[in-house]
């Protein structure tokens, strides 16, 4: 009898947890989810390469003290101040190659799945 | 003879950088004088990307010119607000006096040349001064450093210098090569 009120006990404990971990992922799961972002950082971009789901969200964040520009044959952004961000929603699928404008010799890349 | 006579100042203007990497241990820059030598750099590269908007037709040159302008604005806001933030006054030393001493004959040359032969020594004087600029850096202004701020500042600016100096290479290859070095 007691072997059976532990299994009960341990079975009712464990089934919250499973149930929560079955349920979809929350809104704001989703939206961290789908938000990359790359770091303008000492001349480079962090990471160099990324790979994403078309759909999701890229914000670049200039921390240099000098401004860059994020330049693509299918986006660009504005001229990005220190602390200044600038954010793409994916839409095409593709691998796309860009550079900093001001600073050709700065390059990565953007996989968009 | 102009071939001859812009390799001839090529010549000078490189002697008068050496002025940075002569400085030796014993003769060590302070922090003042640090901020002092920066400051300079920073002012005449400004000015020559000045005379570079003004006198070049060159795409390339004048997107390089402008970016000088506009990255070394940045850096030495940013090298006033650190000496500012440290209390720390800009002094003159030997270094910033040849920096000085040296542009004034650089300048008097890019006023002097026109059209290609201006982009070309332009171009080519850019390579060299943030080739030295860079080995500077290195070599004498980071060791020297006393203020920890200070020399994580210059190490930053590391990647500025050499970003630059890997761009004045493309232009500078984009025109045929370096005229004499």
């Amino acid at each position: 009898m007691k072997r059976r009120v532990a299994i009960l006990l341990v079975s009712f404990s464990i089934l919250p947890a499973l149930v929560v971990r079955c349920q979809p992922a929350s809104a704001d799961e989703n939206a961290q989810r789908r938000i990359h972002h790359v770091a303008i950082k000492g001349f480079k971009f962090d990471p160099e390469k990324l790979e994403v789901e078309a759909g999701d969200t890229v914000v670049w964040t200039n921390e240099d003290i000098v401004p860059h520009i994020v330049v693509a044959d299918k986006f660009k952004s504005r001229s990005l101040d220190q602390g200044e961000s600038w954010s793409l929603k994916t839409k095409q699928k593709g691998n796309f190659s860009y550079i900093c404008k001001f600073h050709p010799t700065m390059k990565a890349e953007l996989i968009v799945n | 003879m102009k071939r001859l006579k812009a390799i001839a100042t090529i010549g000078s203007m490189a002697l008068g950088l050496a002025v940075l990497p002569a400085v030796t241990k014993a003769q060590a820059p302070n922090d003042a004088q640090i901020v002092g030598i920066v400051l300079a750099a920073d002012q005449i590269d400004i000015d020559y990307g000045k005379i570079a908007l003004k006198k070049s037709k060159d795409k390339a040159v004048r997107e390089f010119a402008q970016r000088m302008v506009t990255d070394h604005s940045a850096v030495q806001k940013s090298v006033i607000e650190l000496a500012g933030k440290l209390g720390v006054k800009e002094e003159v030393s030997p270094t910033s006096s040849g920096l000085k001493s040296g542009a004034a004959d650089i300048t008097a040359k890019l006023n002097g040349l026109k059209g290609k032969e201006f982009d070309k020594f332009y171009i080519d004087n850019e390579v060299s001064y943030h080739k030295t600029v860079t080995d500077a850096v290195n070599a004498v202004l980071i060791p020297s450093a006393q203020n920890s701020e200070l020399k994580a500042a210059l190490q930053g600016a590391q990647p500025l210098f050499l970003k630059h100096l890997e761009h004045a290479r493309s232009v500078q290859s984009g025109q045929g090569g370096a005229m004499a070095h």
